[in-house]
């Protein structure tokens, strides 16, 4: 073998010599040498490629579509096809006769046995990458093949150098003119490679899982993947995350989202935490404008979109619709910005992320305020500057540490323990900025949570008070008086950051007034305007409906209605006494109003 | 995305074995990317054949209040507007349905494609939509598949589709 060869020449060494070949190639001592795989063998950078025998190699590139927020542009880039499998196979067979993986260049070369009989083989390059790297397969029509391209092909009985440049198209051409995507598969190939390396910078190794992208074009058929998504198998340890084909129209109609690479790495994020952190996610529909969700759900869409934000840089998330510009439907492409959170779209509906891009259980606000943490002094307020590092200190412990399914309210808790009340003041104090309060009420100094003299009054409407249930545990005492026999109310209204109250009057001497307590109230206390921490309205079909979120601020409030003796008495409020409802959080944010009828 | 649609309109085998994969995991759910808050869907009322006449309609129910939403189906040549119209513009109440139904006839025995799209549009020019499309079934039934290659097997055994383009 020639030094300063880039081809693998292993197949004859004894395989105690191809492990230290294999040693010294990661040493950077040699060209890499594959130990069972026929040969293969991966050049380093653009190195020509040379060697004895039947030797073959050459460049595979892709084509890229580029995209603004406002969709596809038109504009193509070719970049190189990084880590996929390059196999050498003979024609009259289909046989693979040799395998080897293109560098980070797009760069393959490997020699081949030289074949004395039905000699003729080609190259075929398919979306799959090394597995000493990374292990992603991308998959894709009704028999979930891989996607490959062959090349030209060449007699391997003659000994030569063959070169077999790949250039992936955009689309491949079957009978008829009919054009079918193609050069998609390869783009998701790179991004979740480039995904993968994040992972490994990280946390010092790739992910152990399998990872399948799917991704079927919709074409005229019909016949494409449907919807974007991530789901995995622990018992199988396969993950996949399948990418929308479009639909029947034609190759860019529709949402279609091999080029998306901010959606793609979205569901990496998913991908990731899972691999990782296995935080147990909850799925479902989810929309933006929506902060009213399961405080799990916001939380592991949140980190989603926040991861990837982090990987490209940038905190504009872009989910382009169609093709090129002029095409159909191209403008229901949208974008949306989490630093600091805006949609033009979405304030074009009323619904302006700045205002309904807040608490603990929208997505949105998750993703904004785990974007401070990341950003340095971003906003006004912003005084949180941790980096990603130590944003995935925190979320690779949800791995071991219970409990199992995590949201905000988790990631908070961890980080107060890990990095300290100061530095989780300032984290606190960024998370305002998103209506996010994990911090104590102004009450809390009396104290509030005991029975006291100067325990502080309740507001008797038309007044109010707001409250938070700051930290996990914390009791709320509010006093009232009644003066004469009369018929009273008292209720927790405009639940925020996942409250779920419980609700339970006591007279002077600490018992509970007989028939006085409640949980989630029969009549959802319904929503006061401008009060407390929840300033805009949710809009209607999040609040009721088959869309209602649970947080709807109204849903896990508290009511409780009694005839009352004059005298004093204490309205107590806790997180809810019969455990969290689903989807509900074990802090968060409430007002107190008592009416006297 | 909707996940009863993506239930729903989800046809090959290998997305349903993933889906059942998916069911067969008690812990991870299917985490997609934010949806614009709208349900659009498009549907045929009968069986679709040359010269019979048959219904198409296209609804959006809107998650917000809409003040101007637009809904519009496409017809390909060939297939011939028989009753209603294409177009339909009003405002809509978040949750309301709102539906635009055609009779068409196809006239030929080969596969077209409609297409249905709602979208809300506002006064500073954004708008807010999505788009189903449908494929008539006529004509020669091989014609409706996608006839990719058959599959071939990598050194590790995965399938292995070679895209080649075709005469």
């Amino acid at each position: 073998m020639n030094r300063s060869s880039n081809i693998a020449t292993s197949r004859n060494l004894p395989c105690r010599r191809r492990r230290l070949a294999r040693a010294a190639a990661i040493a950077g001592l040699a060209g890499l040498v594959g130990c069972g795989s026929g040969g293969g063998g991966t050049p380093i950078g653009d190195l020509i490629c040379r060697g004895q025998g039947v030797v073959v190699g050459g460049k595979v590139t892709f084509v890229k579509r580029l995209y603004s927020p406002q969709g596809l542009t038109g504009y193509r880039l070719v970049k190189p096809v990084r880590y996929g499998v390059v196999e050498i196979v003979r024609e009259v067979d289909g046989r693979v006769v040799a395998t080897t993986f293109t560098d980070k260049n797009g760069s393959y070369c490997t020699d081949i046995p030289t074949l004395t009989s039905f000699s003729t083989v080609y190259p075929r390059v398919a979306s799959r990458t090394d597995p000493q790297k990374f292990d992603i397969f991308v998959i894709g029509g009704d028999q979930g093949g891989l996607y490959s391209r062959p090349g030209d092909p060449f007699d391997a009985s003659k000994p030569g150098i063959y070169k077999r440049d790949f250039s992936l198209p955009l689309m491949v051409r079957f009978s008829g003119g009919f054009d079918y995507p193609f050069s998609g598969a390869f783009n998701i190939m790179d991004v979740l490679t480039t995904g993968a390396e994040k992972a490994v910078e990280l946390t010092g190794q790739a992910p152990s899982e399998r990872l399948h992208g799917v991704w079927t074009p919709g074409s005229v058929f019909g016949s494409g993947t449907v919807g974007t998504y991530f789901g995995a198998d622990e018992q199988t340890d396969n993950a996949f995350i399948v990418l929308s084909g479009g639909d029947a129209g034609g190759p860019d109609f529709g949402d279609h989202d091999e080029y998306d690479d901010d959606v793609i790495l979205h569901e990496f994020g998913h991908f990731m935490a899972y691999s990782f952190s296995k935080p147990s996610e909850i799925g479902g529909a989810h929309y933006l404008n929506d902060n009213t969700q399961d405080i799990r759900l916001a939380w592991s869409e949140g980190w989603a979109t926040f991861f990837s934000a982090a990987i490209r840089n940038s905190p504009v998330m872009v989910n382009t619709y169609a093709g090129d510009p002029g095409s159909p439907n191209r403008g229901l492409s949208y974008a949306f910005d989490i630093e600091p959170p805006y949609s033009a779209v979405l304030t074009g509906i009323g619904t302006p992320l700045e205002d309904y891009g807040t608490y603990t259980t929208s997505e949105i606000a998750v993703a904004a305020v785990l974007w401070d943490l990341l950003d340095g002094y971003g906003e006004g307020s912003d005084v949180s500057s941790e980096g990603l590092q130590r944003v995935w200190q925190i979320m690779s412990r949800f791995k071991t540490i219970p409990p199992p399914t995590v949201t905000l309210e988790t990631f908070a808790t961890y980080f107060k323990d890990l990095f300290g009340p100061v530095t989780f003041a300032n984290f606190a104090t960024t998370a305002t900025l998103r209506k996010i309060e994990f911090v104590p009420d102004q009450y809390e100094s009396v104290p509030d949570n005991v029975i006291l003299p100067n325990t502080p009054d309740a507001g008797v409407a038309p007044n109010y008070t707001c409250h938070t249930l700051y930290p996990v545990g914390d009791v709320d005492y509010a006093r009232f008086t009644v003066d004469v026999p009369r018929s009273v109310t008292i209720q927790t209204f405009n639940l925020t950051n996942g409250a779920d109250t419980s609700l339970q009057v006591r007279d002077v001497s600490g018992a509970v007034v007989v028939g006085a307590e409640n949980d989630d109230a029969i009549v959802p206390v319904l929503y006061q305007p401008q009060r407390c921490n929840r300033l805009v309205p949710v809009p209607e079909s999040y609040r009721v409906g088959p869309n209602a979120g649970p947080n709807n601020g109204e849903r896990f409030a508290s009511s409780v209605t009694f005839v009352a003796q004059p005298g004093t008495y204490y309205a107590k409020v806790t997180a809810s006494l019969k455990g969290q409802s689903a989807g509900a959080g074990t802090m968060g944010s409430y007002g107190l109003q008592v009416i006297l009828r | 995305m909707n996940m009863n649609a993506v239930f729903g309109r989800s046809r090959a085998p290998l997305m349903a074995a993933l889906v059942l994969v998916f069911l067969s995991c008690p812990r991870p759910g299917l985490a997609t990317m934010p949806a614009a808050p709208l349900d659009v869907s498009l549907d045929f009322g009968g069986p679709v054949a040359v010269d019979a006449d048959v219904t198409v309609t296209l609804r959006a129910r809107p998650l917000v209040d809409a003040p101007s939403l637009s809904l519009s189906i496409t017809l390909p040549d060939g297939v011939d507007l028989v009753s209603g119209t294409t177009t339909w513009d009003g405002a809509a109440r978040a949750g309301d349905i709102r539906t635009l139904t055609l009779t068409i006839r196809p006239r030929k025995a080969a596969p077209a494609v409609i297409q249905g799209a709602a979208m809300l549009k506002f006064a500073d020019g954004t708008t807010l939509g999505d788009a189903r499309s449908l494929m008539l079934p006529l004509g020669d039934p091989a014609k409706h598949k996608l006839h990719l290659p058959p599959p071939k097997k990598t050194k590790t055994g995965e399938s292995v589709i070679e895209y080649r383009d075709e005469p």
